[in-house]
Protein backbone atom coordinates (compact mmCIF):
# COMPACT_ATOMS: atom_id res chain seq x y z
CA UNK A 1 0.00 0.00 0.00
CA UNK A 2 1.14 3.71 -0.98
CA UNK A 3 1.90 6.23 1.65
CA UNK A 4 -0.80 7.98 -0.49
CA UNK A 5 -3.74 5.26 0.04
CA UNK A 6 -2.34 4.62 4.17
CA UNK A 7 -2.78 8.24 4.39
CA UNK A 8 -6.33 7.71 2.79
CA UNK A 9 -7.03 5.18 4.94
CA UNK A 10 -6.06 6.39 8.47
CA UNK A 11 -8.32 9.19 7.40
CA UNK A 12 -11.08 7.09 6.58
CA UNK A 13 -10.82 5.62 9.99
CA UNK A 14 -10.95 9.23 11.68
CA UNK A 15 -14.12 10.26 9.61
CA UNK A 16 -15.84 6.74 10.74
CA UNK A 17 -14.86 6.89 14.23
CA UNK A 18 -15.98 10.95 14.36
CA UNK A 19 -19.01 9.97 12.27
CA UNK A 20 -20.07 7.39 14.98
CA UNK A 21 -18.83 9.06 18.29
CA UNK A 22 -20.95 12.35 17.16
CA UNK A 23 -24.10 10.56 16.25
CA UNK A 24 -24.30 7.90 18.93
CA UNK A 25 -23.69 11.50 21.55
CA UNK A 26 -26.56 13.06 20.21
CA UNK A 27 -28.13 9.35 19.74
CA UNK A 28 -27.59 9.06 23.66
CA UNK A 29 -28.76 12.58 24.54
CA UNK A 30 -32.08 12.51 22.47
CA UNK A 31 -32.79 8.84 22.82
CA UNK A 32 -33.01 8.48 26.05
CA UNK A 33 -34.64 11.30 27.26
CA UNK A 34 -37.30 10.23 24.30
CA UNK A 35 -36.99 6.80 25.83
CA UNK A 36 -37.50 7.79 29.55
CA UNK A 37 -41.19 10.32 27.54
CA UNK A 38 -42.21 6.97 26.19
CA UNK A 39 -42.31 4.77 29.11
CA UNK A 40 -42.96 7.41 31.43
CA UNK A 41 -46.12 8.51 29.39
CA UNK A 42 -47.20 5.53 28.70
CA UNK A 43 -50.15 3.03 30.11
CA UNK A 44 -49.35 3.26 34.30
CA UNK A 45 -46.35 5.71 33.72
CA UNK A 46 -45.95 8.66 36.23
CA UNK A 47 -46.59 11.44 33.86
CA UNK A 48 -49.37 9.19 31.68
CA UNK A 49 -50.48 10.85 28.30
CA UNK A 50 -51.90 8.47 25.99
CA UNK A 51 -52.36 11.01 23.07
CA UNK A 52 -48.35 12.45 23.46
CA UNK A 53 -47.34 8.60 24.08
CA UNK A 54 -49.18 7.34 21.04
CA UNK A 55 -48.13 10.59 18.37
CA UNK A 56 -44.53 9.77 19.60
CA UNK A 57 -45.02 5.92 19.07
CA UNK A 58 -46.45 6.42 15.26
CA UNK A 59 -43.15 9.03 14.82
CA UNK A 60 -40.73 6.73 16.37
CA UNK A 61 -41.70 3.60 13.86
CA UNK A 62 -42.02 5.69 11.14
CA UNK A 63 -38.55 6.46 11.41
CA UNK A 64 -37.63 2.92 12.52
CA UNK A 65 -39.36 1.39 9.53
CA UNK A 66 -37.32 3.78 6.89
CA UNK A 67 -34.23 1.98 5.45
CA UNK A 68 -31.53 4.35 6.24
CA UNK A 69 -30.03 4.98 2.51
CA UNK A 70 -33.24 6.16 2.02
CA UNK A 71 -33.48 8.34 5.20
CA UNK A 72 -30.39 9.62 3.87
CA UNK A 73 -31.61 11.19 0.73
CA UNK A 74 -35.02 11.87 2.26
CA UNK A 75 -33.40 14.61 5.21
CA UNK A 76 -31.40 16.41 2.59
CA UNK A 77 -33.67 19.40 3.51
CA UNK A 78 -33.40 18.87 6.97
CA UNK A 79 -29.59 17.94 7.09
CA UNK A 80 -28.98 21.83 5.16
CA UNK A 81 -30.80 23.15 7.59
CA UNK A 82 -29.17 21.91 10.59
CA UNK A 83 -25.28 21.93 9.36
CA UNK A 84 -25.79 23.99 5.99
CA UNK A 85 -24.63 21.61 3.71
CA UNK A 86 -25.94 18.48 2.14
CA UNK A 87 -22.11 16.93 1.73
CA UNK A 88 -19.55 15.58 3.81
CA UNK A 89 -19.18 14.03 7.51
CA UNK A 90 -21.44 16.83 9.13
CA UNK A 91 -24.20 15.81 6.52
CA UNK A 92 -24.03 12.44 7.06
CA UNK A 93 -24.16 12.80 11.17
CA UNK A 94 -27.58 14.11 10.85
CA UNK A 95 -29.61 10.97 9.00
CA UNK A 96 -27.14 8.98 11.65
CA UNK A 97 -28.42 10.34 14.55
CA UNK A 98 -32.10 10.57 13.39
CA UNK A 99 -32.11 6.66 12.33
CA UNK A 100 -30.65 5.75 15.43
CA UNK A 101 -32.10 7.75 18.25
CA UNK A 102 -35.73 5.70 17.18
CA UNK A 103 -33.49 2.93 17.47
CA UNK A 104 -31.61 3.67 20.44
CA UNK A 105 -35.04 4.66 22.54
CA UNK A 106 -37.22 1.39 21.66
CA UNK A 107 -34.44 -0.32 23.37
CA UNK A 108 -33.42 1.43 26.24
CA UNK A 109 -37.43 1.31 26.86
CA UNK A 110 -37.64 -1.85 27.25
CA UNK A 111 -35.07 -1.50 29.83
CA UNK A 112 -36.73 1.18 31.60
CA UNK A 113 -40.58 -0.73 31.52
CA UNK A 114 -39.24 -3.86 33.05
CA UNK A 115 -37.97 -1.53 36.49
CA UNK A 116 -40.27 -3.56 38.75
CA UNK A 117 -43.55 -1.60 39.47
CA UNK A 118 -43.24 -2.26 43.04
CA UNK A 119 -39.91 0.03 42.99
CA UNK A 120 -41.69 3.28 41.55
CA UNK A 121 -44.62 2.25 44.20
CA UNK A 122 -42.28 2.68 47.29
CA UNK A 123 -40.70 5.71 45.82
CA UNK A 124 -43.75 7.12 45.63
CA UNK A 125 -44.74 5.75 49.52
CA UNK A 126 -41.95 7.79 50.30
CA UNK A 127 -42.90 11.36 48.85
CA UNK A 128 -40.71 11.24 45.72
CA UNK A 129 -41.81 13.27 42.90
CA UNK A 130 -42.48 12.12 39.60
CA UNK A 131 -39.42 14.06 38.29
CA UNK A 132 -37.05 11.79 41.59
CA UNK A 133 -39.12 8.42 40.81
CA UNK A 134 -37.01 9.08 37.09
CA UNK A 135 -33.82 10.23 38.18
CA UNK A 136 -33.51 7.97 41.50
CA UNK A 137 -35.20 4.63 40.55
CA UNK A 138 -36.25 3.99 36.68
CA UNK A 139 -32.73 5.28 35.43
CA UNK A 140 -30.03 3.59 37.98
CA UNK A 141 -31.97 0.32 37.53
CA UNK A 142 -32.82 0.15 34.12
CA UNK A 143 -29.40 1.28 33.32
CA UNK A 144 -27.13 -1.91 32.60
CA UNK A 145 -29.54 -2.51 29.89
CA UNK A 146 -29.54 0.68 28.77
CA UNK A 147 -25.53 0.69 28.27
CA UNK A 148 -26.30 -2.52 26.64
CA UNK A 149 -28.91 -1.54 24.13
CA UNK A 150 -26.47 2.11 23.77
CA UNK A 151 -23.62 -0.92 22.60
CA UNK A 152 -26.17 -2.19 19.92
CA UNK A 153 -26.83 1.13 18.80
CA UNK A 154 -23.06 2.04 18.55
CA UNK A 155 -22.32 -1.39 16.73
CA UNK A 156 -25.14 -0.21 13.89
CA UNK A 157 -24.19 3.09 13.98
CA UNK A 158 -20.60 1.84 12.55
CA UNK A 159 -22.42 -0.11 9.95
CA UNK A 160 -24.84 2.10 9.08
CA UNK A 161 -21.55 4.85 8.41
CA UNK A 162 -20.46 2.81 5.79
CA UNK A 163 -23.59 3.91 3.33
CA UNK A 164 -22.48 7.15 4.15
CA UNK A 165 -20.27 7.48 1.10
CA UNK A 166 -23.90 8.25 -0.35
CA UNK A 167 -23.32 11.54 0.76
CA UNK A 168 -19.77 11.90 -0.05
CA UNK A 169 -18.52 11.79 4.08
CA UNK A 170 -16.15 9.54 3.43
CA UNK A 171 -15.10 6.79 6.11
CA UNK A 172 -14.66 3.20 6.12
CA UNK A 173 -17.13 1.73 3.94
CA UNK A 174 -16.84 4.53 1.64
CA UNK A 175 -13.32 3.59 1.15
CA UNK A 176 -14.17 0.05 0.90
CA UNK A 177 -16.04 0.30 -1.95
CA UNK A 178 -14.14 2.97 -3.86
CA UNK A 179 -11.18 1.73 -3.13
CA UNK A 180 -11.51 -2.03 -2.46
CA UNK A 181 -14.60 -2.52 -5.06
CA UNK A 182 -14.32 -0.63 -8.08
CA UNK A 183 -10.69 -0.47 -8.09
CA UNK A 184 -9.98 -3.92 -7.37
CA UNK A 185 -7.36 -3.11 -4.19
CA UNK A 186 -8.32 -6.17 -2.39
CA UNK A 187 -5.80 -5.43 0.59
CA UNK A 188 -7.71 -2.10 1.07
CA UNK A 189 -10.65 -3.62 1.49
CA UNK A 190 -9.44 -6.43 3.90
CA UNK A 191 -7.72 -4.36 5.63
CA UNK A 192 -11.36 -2.24 5.98
CA UNK A 193 -12.59 -5.14 7.22
CA UNK A 194 -9.83 -6.40 10.00
CA UNK A 195 -10.32 -2.56 11.11
CA UNK A 196 -14.12 -2.69 11.31
CA UNK A 197 -14.22 -6.01 12.98
CA UNK A 198 -11.82 -4.21 15.26
CA UNK A 199 -13.93 -1.15 16.20
CA UNK A 200 -16.80 -3.35 16.79
CA UNK A 201 -14.99 -5.50 19.01
CA UNK A 202 -13.58 -2.85 20.99
CA UNK A 203 -17.35 -1.20 21.20
CA UNK A 204 -19.07 -4.62 22.26
CA UNK A 205 -16.59 -5.43 24.50
CA UNK A 206 -16.15 -2.28 26.29
CA UNK A 207 -20.14 -1.87 26.33
CA UNK A 208 -20.17 -5.45 27.74
CA UNK A 209 -17.41 -5.01 30.45
CA UNK A 210 -20.08 -1.59 31.53
CA UNK A 211 -23.37 -3.28 31.87
CA UNK A 212 -21.83 -6.44 33.69
CA UNK A 213 -20.55 -3.99 36.07
CA UNK A 214 -23.38 -2.08 36.41
CA UNK A 215 -25.73 -5.02 37.08
CA UNK A 216 -26.28 -5.49 40.28
CA UNK A 217 -29.20 -7.50 40.41
CA UNK B 1 -32.00 14.06 65.48
CA UNK B 2 -34.04 12.48 67.44
CA UNK B 3 -32.89 9.68 69.32
CA UNK B 4 -35.49 7.55 70.76
CA UNK B 5 -35.80 6.34 74.61
CA UNK B 6 -35.97 2.76 75.15
CA UNK B 7 -38.82 2.10 76.74
CA UNK B 8 -38.69 -1.24 79.00
CA UNK B 9 -41.11 -4.52 77.80
CA UNK B 10 -44.59 -4.50 78.93
CA UNK B 11 -46.88 -7.66 79.81
CA UNK B 12 -49.06 -8.17 76.69
CA UNK B 13 -52.33 -8.24 78.98
CA UNK B 14 -51.47 -4.55 79.89
CA UNK B 15 -51.97 -3.19 75.91
CA UNK B 16 -53.80 -0.05 76.84
CA UNK B 17 -51.57 0.44 79.67
CA UNK B 18 -48.50 0.26 77.72
CA UNK B 19 -49.96 2.36 74.73
CA UNK B 20 -50.14 5.01 77.24
CA UNK B 21 -47.01 4.75 78.25
CA UNK B 22 -45.32 4.83 74.89
CA UNK B 23 -43.85 8.17 73.72
CA UNK B 24 -46.77 9.62 71.38
CA UNK B 25 -45.00 9.50 68.46
CA UNK B 26 -47.93 7.44 66.84
CA UNK B 27 -50.54 8.98 63.95
CA UNK B 28 -54.10 8.14 63.76
CA UNK B 29 -55.87 6.84 60.70
CA UNK B 30 -60.08 7.15 60.98
CA UNK B 31 -61.56 5.80 57.70
CA UNK B 32 -64.72 7.16 57.16
CA UNK B 33 -66.96 5.25 55.27
CA UNK B 34 -64.41 4.37 52.47
CA UNK B 35 -65.21 3.29 49.25
CA UNK B 36 -63.34 1.88 45.95
CA UNK B 37 -64.55 1.29 42.71
CA UNK B 38 -62.72 0.17 39.64
CA UNK B 39 -63.52 0.59 36.22
CA UNK B 40 -62.67 -2.40 34.30
CA UNK B 41 -63.78 -3.46 30.92
CA UNK B 42 -66.45 -5.94 32.39
CA UNK B 43 -68.06 -2.52 34.24
CA UNK B 44 -67.83 -1.44 37.57
CA UNK B 45 -65.46 -3.26 40.19
CA UNK B 46 -66.36 -2.07 43.93
CA UNK B 47 -62.73 -2.86 45.65
CA UNK B 48 -64.38 -1.60 48.81
CA UNK B 49 -67.57 -0.34 50.29
CA UNK B 50 -68.33 1.45 53.80
CA UNK B 51 -65.12 0.86 55.42
CA UNK B 52 -65.18 3.01 58.58
CA UNK B 53 -63.07 2.56 61.50
CA UNK B 54 -59.83 4.54 63.51
CA UNK B 55 -56.49 2.59 64.22
CA UNK B 56 -55.32 4.36 67.87
CA UNK B 57 -52.00 6.37 67.87
CA UNK B 58 -48.85 3.19 69.07
CA UNK B 59 -51.31 0.39 67.93
CA UNK B 60 -50.86 -2.15 65.92
CA UNK B 61 -53.67 -2.69 63.88
CA UNK B 62 -54.09 -5.78 61.96
CA UNK B 63 -56.40 -6.16 59.08
CA UNK B 64 -56.61 -10.02 57.73
CA UNK B 65 -58.49 -11.24 54.41
CA UNK B 66 -58.68 -13.43 51.64
CA UNK B 67 -56.63 -12.32 48.47
CA UNK B 68 -58.66 -9.98 46.36
CA UNK B 69 -60.84 -9.29 49.57
CA UNK B 70 -59.53 -5.41 48.96
CA UNK B 71 -56.96 -5.01 52.00
CA UNK B 72 -54.15 -3.85 49.80
CA UNK B 73 -56.53 -1.36 48.01
CA UNK B 74 -57.30 -0.59 52.00
CA UNK B 75 -53.66 0.22 53.52
CA UNK B 76 -53.28 2.17 50.14
CA UNK B 77 -55.74 4.28 50.73
CA UNK B 78 -53.67 5.63 53.76
CA UNK B 79 -50.68 6.94 52.03
CA UNK B 80 -52.89 7.75 48.84
CA UNK B 81 -51.51 5.32 46.33
CA UNK B 82 -54.96 4.86 46.04
CA UNK B 83 -57.90 7.18 45.82
CA UNK B 84 -61.27 6.44 47.59
CA UNK B 85 -64.17 6.93 45.51
CA UNK B 86 -66.17 7.10 47.99
CA UNK B 87 -65.88 8.65 51.76
CA UNK B 88 -62.68 10.10 53.53
CA UNK B 89 -59.26 8.79 54.90
CA UNK B 90 -58.05 10.94 57.70
CA UNK B 91 -54.19 10.69 58.62
CA UNK B 92 -53.38 12.85 62.39
CA UNK B 93 -49.90 12.78 62.83
CA UNK B 94 -47.93 12.75 66.04
CA UNK B 95 -48.22 16.85 66.21
CA UNK B 96 -52.53 16.47 66.08
CA UNK B 97 -52.59 17.68 62.68
CA UNK B 98 -54.91 16.18 60.58
CA UNK B 99 -54.81 15.66 56.87
CA UNK B 100 -57.74 14.37 54.75
CA UNK B 101 -55.21 12.08 52.07
CA UNK B 102 -58.21 12.26 49.42
CA UNK B 103 -57.82 16.11 49.26
CA UNK B 104 -54.26 16.40 49.35
CA UNK B 105 -52.05 18.57 46.23
CA UNK B 106 -49.06 16.92 45.14
CA UNK B 107 -47.03 18.62 47.30
CA UNK B 108 -49.18 18.18 50.60
CA UNK B 109 -49.56 14.43 49.32
CA UNK B 110 -45.64 13.58 48.97
CA UNK B 111 -45.17 16.20 52.81
CA UNK B 112 -47.27 13.20 53.76
CA UNK B 113 -45.91 10.24 52.75
CA UNK B 114 -42.58 11.69 54.08
CA UNK B 115 -44.66 10.68 57.71
CA UNK B 116 -45.85 7.54 56.74
CA UNK B 117 -43.15 4.42 56.04
CA UNK B 118 -44.13 1.70 53.89
CA UNK B 119 -42.82 -1.91 53.70
CA UNK B 120 -43.84 -4.77 50.97
CA UNK B 121 -44.04 -8.05 50.25
CA UNK B 122 -41.35 -8.30 47.82
CA UNK B 123 -39.08 -5.56 49.47
CA UNK B 124 -38.64 -3.11 46.07
CA UNK B 125 -34.94 -2.42 47.35
CA UNK B 126 -33.11 -1.03 43.94
CA UNK B 127 -31.07 -3.77 42.86
CA UNK B 128 -28.43 -1.04 41.63
CA UNK B 129 -27.83 0.35 45.11
CA UNK B 130 -26.38 -0.81 48.13
CA UNK B 131 -28.23 -1.53 51.53
CA UNK B 132 -26.93 1.88 52.98
CA UNK B 133 -27.84 3.78 49.81
CA UNK B 134 -31.47 1.92 50.26
CA UNK B 135 -31.72 2.88 53.91
CA UNK B 136 -31.02 6.32 52.92
CA UNK B 137 -32.79 6.85 49.75
CA UNK B 138 -36.11 8.21 51.45
CA UNK B 139 -33.70 10.75 53.30
CA UNK B 140 -31.84 12.19 50.20
CA UNK B 141 -35.24 11.96 48.02
CA UNK B 142 -35.97 14.69 51.31
CA UNK B 143 -33.16 16.93 50.23
CA UNK B 144 -30.48 15.56 53.52
CA UNK B 145 -27.09 16.08 53.48
CA UNK B 146 -24.61 13.78 52.80
CA UNK B 147 -23.41 13.94 57.04
CA UNK B 148 -27.32 13.64 58.34
CA UNK B 149 -28.14 10.31 55.59
CA UNK B 150 -24.54 8.74 57.24
CA UNK B 151 -25.70 9.00 60.36
CA UNK B 152 -29.32 8.41 60.78
CA UNK B 153 -28.67 5.81 57.95
CA UNK B 154 -26.04 4.04 60.51
CA UNK B 155 -28.88 4.89 63.48
CA UNK B 156 -31.09 2.65 61.44
CA UNK B 157 -29.06 -0.47 60.22
CA UNK B 158 -27.85 -0.76 63.75
CA UNK B 159 -31.80 -0.76 65.03
CA UNK B 160 -32.67 -3.37 62.36
CA UNK B 161 -29.31 -5.60 63.38
CA UNK B 162 -27.70 -4.97 59.73
CA UNK B 163 -24.71 -3.10 60.77
CA UNK B 164 -22.38 -5.41 58.87
CA UNK B 165 -24.17 -5.51 55.64
CA UNK B 166 -24.27 -1.85 54.64
CA UNK B 167 -21.95 -2.20 51.83
CA UNK B 168 -23.94 -5.27 50.28
CA UNK B 169 -25.90 -4.93 47.65
CA UNK B 170 -29.94 -6.39 48.19
CA UNK B 171 -28.90 -9.58 45.68
CA UNK B 172 -26.65 -11.08 48.18
CA UNK B 173 -29.26 -10.99 50.90
CA UNK B 174 -31.66 -13.29 51.97
CA UNK B 175 -35.04 -12.89 52.10
CA UNK B 176 -35.41 -11.48 55.75
CA UNK B 177 -32.54 -9.41 55.86
CA UNK B 178 -33.76 -7.51 52.54
CA UNK B 179 -37.23 -6.51 54.96
CA UNK B 180 -34.84 -5.55 57.44
CA UNK B 181 -33.82 -3.28 54.93
CA UNK B 182 -37.34 -2.61 53.56
CA UNK B 183 -38.16 -1.50 57.65
CA UNK B 184 -34.73 0.83 58.17
CA UNK B 185 -36.05 2.46 54.93
CA UNK B 186 -39.63 3.17 55.85
CA UNK B 187 -38.62 4.16 58.87
CA UNK B 188 -35.85 7.05 58.05
CA UNK B 189 -37.77 9.72 58.58
CA UNK B 190 -39.23 8.99 61.69
CA UNK B 191 -42.54 8.30 60.25
CA UNK B 192 -45.87 8.91 62.99
CA UNK B 193 -47.20 5.31 60.67
CA UNK B 194 -45.49 2.42 59.35
CA UNK B 195 -47.58 0.31 56.48
CA UNK B 196 -47.39 -3.59 56.40
CA UNK B 197 -48.26 -4.31 53.22
CA UNK B 198 -48.21 -8.43 53.13
CA UNK B 199 -44.61 -7.77 54.85
CA UNK B 200 -44.18 -11.33 55.41
CA UNK B 201 -45.80 -13.15 53.08
CA UNK B 202 -42.91 -14.35 51.38
CA UNK B 203 -41.03 -15.39 54.11
CA UNK B 204 -40.25 -18.82 55.72
CA UNK B 205 -42.09 -19.18 59.49
CA UNK B 206 -39.02 -18.72 61.09
CA UNK B 207 -37.99 -15.66 59.23
CA UNK B 208 -41.38 -14.36 59.45
CA UNK B 209 -41.43 -14.52 63.65
CA UNK B 210 -38.49 -12.75 63.66
CA UNK B 211 -39.64 -9.74 61.57
CA UNK B 212 -42.99 -9.50 63.46
CA UNK B 213 -40.96 -9.61 66.74
CA UNK B 214 -38.71 -6.40 65.28
CA UNK B 215 -41.90 -4.69 63.62
CA UNK B 216 -43.11 -5.04 67.82
CA UNK B 217 -40.05 -3.92 69.02
CA UNK B 218 -40.04 -1.34 67.03
CA UNK B 219 -43.59 -0.28 67.51
CA UNK B 220 -42.74 -0.22 71.78
CA UNK B 221 -39.42 1.62 71.02
CA UNK B 222 -40.77 4.24 68.91
CA UNK B 223 -44.28 4.24 69.52
CA UNK B 224 -45.25 4.36 66.19
CA UNK B 225 -48.89 3.51 64.97
CA UNK B 226 -48.44 0.12 62.58
CA UNK B 227 -51.03 -0.86 59.97
CA UNK B 228 -50.76 -4.47 59.00
CA UNK B 229 -52.78 -6.16 56.05
CA UNK B 230 -51.80 -9.78 55.69
CA UNK B 231 -53.59 -13.57 54.69
CA UNK B 232 -51.49 -15.21 57.77
CA UNK B 233 -53.31 -15.43 60.80
CA UNK B 234 -50.51 -15.90 62.45
CA UNK B 235 -48.41 -12.73 61.80
CA UNK B 236 -52.44 -11.08 63.51
CA UNK B 237 -51.82 -12.88 66.81
CA UNK B 238 -48.49 -12.84 66.67
CA UNK B 239 -48.20 -8.91 67.31
CA UNK B 240 -51.44 -7.37 66.34
CA UNK B 241 -53.14 -5.50 69.20
CA UNK B 242 -56.79 -4.85 67.04
CA UNK B 243 -57.80 -6.77 64.01
CA UNK B 244 -60.53 -5.93 61.62
CA UNK B 245 -61.82 -9.14 58.94
CA UNK B 246 -61.79 -7.46 55.23
CA UNK B 247 -64.05 -9.60 53.13
CA UNK B 248 -65.27 -9.02 49.43
CA UNK B 249 -64.44 -5.29 50.05
CA UNK B 250 -66.03 -4.72 54.07
CA UNK B 251 -64.85 -4.84 57.32
CA UNK B 252 -67.15 -8.19 58.48
CA UNK B 253 -65.94 -8.34 61.73
CA UNK B 254 -63.77 -5.94 64.21
CA UNK B 255 -62.44 -6.09 67.76
CA UNK B 256 -59.29 -6.82 69.47
CA UNK B 257 -57.21 -9.86 68.26
CA UNK B 258 -57.88 -12.33 71.23
CA UNK B 259 -61.79 -11.75 70.93
CA UNK B 260 -62.08 -11.54 67.04
CA UNK B 261 -59.97 -14.81 67.05
CA UNK B 262 -60.84 -16.69 70.02
CA UNK B 263 -64.86 -16.19 69.08
CA UNK B 264 -65.20 -15.80 65.82
CA UNK B 265 -68.72 -14.71 64.84
CA UNK B 266 -68.71 -14.28 61.14
CA UNK B 267 -67.96 -16.82 58.18
CA UNK B 268 -64.91 -14.68 56.79
CA UNK B 269 -62.93 -14.99 60.07
CA UNK B 270 -63.89 -19.00 60.60
CA UNK B 271 -62.89 -19.64 57.38
CA UNK B 272 -59.99 -17.71 58.14
CA UNK B 273 -58.82 -19.52 60.60
CA UNK B 274 -59.93 -22.51 59.58
CA UNK B 275 -56.32 -24.38 58.94
CA UNK B 276 -55.39 -23.48 62.70
CA UNK B 277 -58.91 -24.84 64.48
CA UNK B 278 -59.43 -27.50 66.42
CA UNK B 279 -59.23 -30.58 63.87
CA UNK B 280 -59.31 -33.89 65.45
CA UNK B 281 -56.32 -36.21 65.33
CA UNK B 282 -57.31 -38.95 62.55
CA UNK B 283 -57.28 -41.92 65.01
CA UNK B 284 -59.50 -39.83 67.54
CA UNK B 285 -61.95 -38.93 65.03
CA UNK B 286 -62.23 -42.13 64.09
CA UNK B 287 -63.17 -43.29 67.64
CA UNK B 288 -65.41 -40.90 68.43
CA UNK B 289 -69.14 -41.92 67.33
CA UNK B 290 -72.62 -39.42 67.18
CA UNK B 291 -74.66 -41.32 69.65
CA UNK B 292 -73.94 -42.95 73.30
CA UNK B 293 -74.41 -46.56 72.96
CA UNK B 294 -73.80 -49.59 75.59
CA UNK B 295 -70.30 -48.76 77.69
CA UNK B 296 -69.34 -45.42 75.76
CA UNK B 297 -68.45 -42.14 77.55
CA UNK B 298 -69.21 -38.47 76.30
CA UNK B 299 -66.60 -36.61 75.25
CA UNK B 300 -67.00 -32.68 76.33
CA UNK B 301 -65.52 -30.69 74.62
CA UNK B 302 -64.74 -27.38 76.29
CA UNK B 303 -63.62 -24.04 75.06
CA UNK B 304 -62.04 -21.28 75.99
CA UNK B 305 -62.65 -17.79 73.78
CA UNK B 306 -60.56 -15.57 75.96
CA UNK B 307 -63.66 -13.54 77.47
CA UNK B 308 -63.43 -15.70 80.41
CA UNK B 309 -61.95 -13.89 83.46
CA UNK B 310 -59.00 -15.42 84.57
CA UNK B 311 -56.80 -18.55 83.63
CA UNK B 312 -58.62 -21.67 83.24
CA UNK B 313 -59.75 -23.44 85.85
CA UNK B 314 -59.16 -27.21 85.97
CA UNK B 315 -59.71 -28.01 89.48
CA UNK B 316 -63.51 -26.33 88.77
CA UNK B 317 -63.51 -28.47 85.32
CA UNK B 318 -62.73 -31.82 86.95
CA UNK B 319 -65.26 -30.97 90.10
CA UNK B 320 -67.83 -31.39 87.29
CA UNK B 321 -66.82 -34.30 85.47
CA UNK B 322 -65.96 -36.11 88.12
CA UNK B 323 -63.08 -38.88 88.88
CA UNK B 324 -61.74 -40.67 85.66
CA UNK B 325 -62.11 -37.84 83.61
CA UNK B 326 -59.27 -38.01 80.82
CA UNK B 327 -58.18 -35.27 78.28
CA UNK B 328 -58.12 -36.62 75.18
CA UNK B 329 -56.68 -33.69 73.06
CA UNK B 330 -56.66 -30.20 73.99
CA UNK B 331 -54.76 -27.08 72.79
CA UNK B 332 -54.40 -23.41 74.80
CA UNK B 333 -52.74 -20.82 72.98
CA UNK B 334 -52.15 -17.17 74.83
CA UNK B 335 -53.19 -14.58 72.91
CA UNK B 336 -52.66 -11.05 74.39
CA UNK B 337 -52.83 -12.54 77.88
CA UNK B 338 -56.19 -14.11 76.92
CA UNK B 339 -56.31 -18.19 76.87
CA UNK B 340 -57.57 -19.86 74.02
CA UNK B 341 -58.34 -23.01 72.83
CA UNK B 342 -60.09 -26.20 73.19
CA UNK B 343 -59.95 -29.38 75.82
CA UNK B 344 -61.21 -32.42 74.61
CA UNK B 345 -62.41 -34.29 78.15
CA UNK B 346 -64.09 -38.15 78.57
CA UNK B 347 -65.63 -38.30 81.43
CA UNK B 348 -66.62 -41.78 82.73
CA UNK B 349 -68.24 -40.64 85.84
CA UNK B 350 -70.68 -38.71 84.17
CA UNK B 351 -73.98 -41.01 83.48
CA UNK B 352 -75.98 -40.60 79.99
CA UNK B 353 -78.78 -39.14 81.71
CA UNK B 354 -76.52 -36.86 84.05
CA UNK B 355 -74.98 -35.49 80.89
CA UNK B 356 -77.22 -32.59 80.01
CA UNK B 357 -76.66 -31.14 84.08
CA UNK B 358 -73.05 -31.20 83.69
CA UNK B 359 -73.39 -29.25 80.82
CA UNK B 360 -75.08 -26.75 82.49
CA UNK B 361 -73.04 -26.20 85.15
CA UNK B 362 -69.95 -26.39 82.47
CA UNK B 363 -71.59 -24.08 81.31
CA UNK B 364 -71.67 -21.48 84.15
CA UNK B 365 -67.58 -21.98 85.22
CA UNK B 366 -67.97 -20.99 82.16
CA UNK B 367 -65.86 -21.80 79.34
CA UNK B 368 -67.98 -22.79 76.56
CA UNK B 369 -68.79 -26.83 76.58
CA UNK B 370 -70.56 -28.89 74.38
CA UNK B 371 -70.94 -32.53 74.23
CA UNK B 372 -69.40 -33.40 70.88
CA UNK B 373 -69.70 -37.64 70.53
CA UNK B 374 -68.77 -40.86 73.07
CA UNK B 375 -66.18 -43.06 73.16
CA UNK B 376 -65.93 -46.32 74.16
CA UNK B 377 -65.92 -46.50 77.89
CA UNK B 378 -62.80 -49.26 77.78
CA UNK B 379 -60.50 -46.38 75.82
Amino acid sequence: MSTALFNLFLNAVWETLLMVGVSGLVTLLVGGPLAVVLVTTGPGGVFEAPRLNQVLGAVVNGFRSTPFIILLVALIPFTRLIVGTTIGIWAAIVPLSIAAIPFFARIAEVSLREVDRGLVEAAQAMGASRLQIITSVLVPEALPGVVAGFTITLVSLISSSAMAGAVGAGGLGDLAIRYGYQRFETTVMLLVIAVLIAIVMIVQGTGDWFAHRLNKR
Amino acid sequence: MTIYAVRPHTPDGDAAAARAARPRHGGRVTFENVGKAFDTPGGQVSALRGIGFTVEPGEIFGVIGRSGAGKSTLIRTVNGLEKPTAGRVLVENAAGERADVGSLSIGELARLRRDIGMIFQHFNLLSSKTVERNVGLPLRLAGASRAEEAGRVAELLALVGLSDKRGRYPRELSGGQKQRVGIARALARHPAILLCDEATSALDPETTLSILDLLKDINRRLGLTVILITHEMEAIRHICDRVAVIEKGEIVEIGPVWQVFGDPREEATRALLKPHADELPDDLSGRIVPLPGERTVPVFAVTYTGAEAGEPDLGGLFGVLGEGARLLHGSLDRIQGHAQGRLLIAAPAVAPQQAAQALARLNTLPPRAEIIGYVDGAL
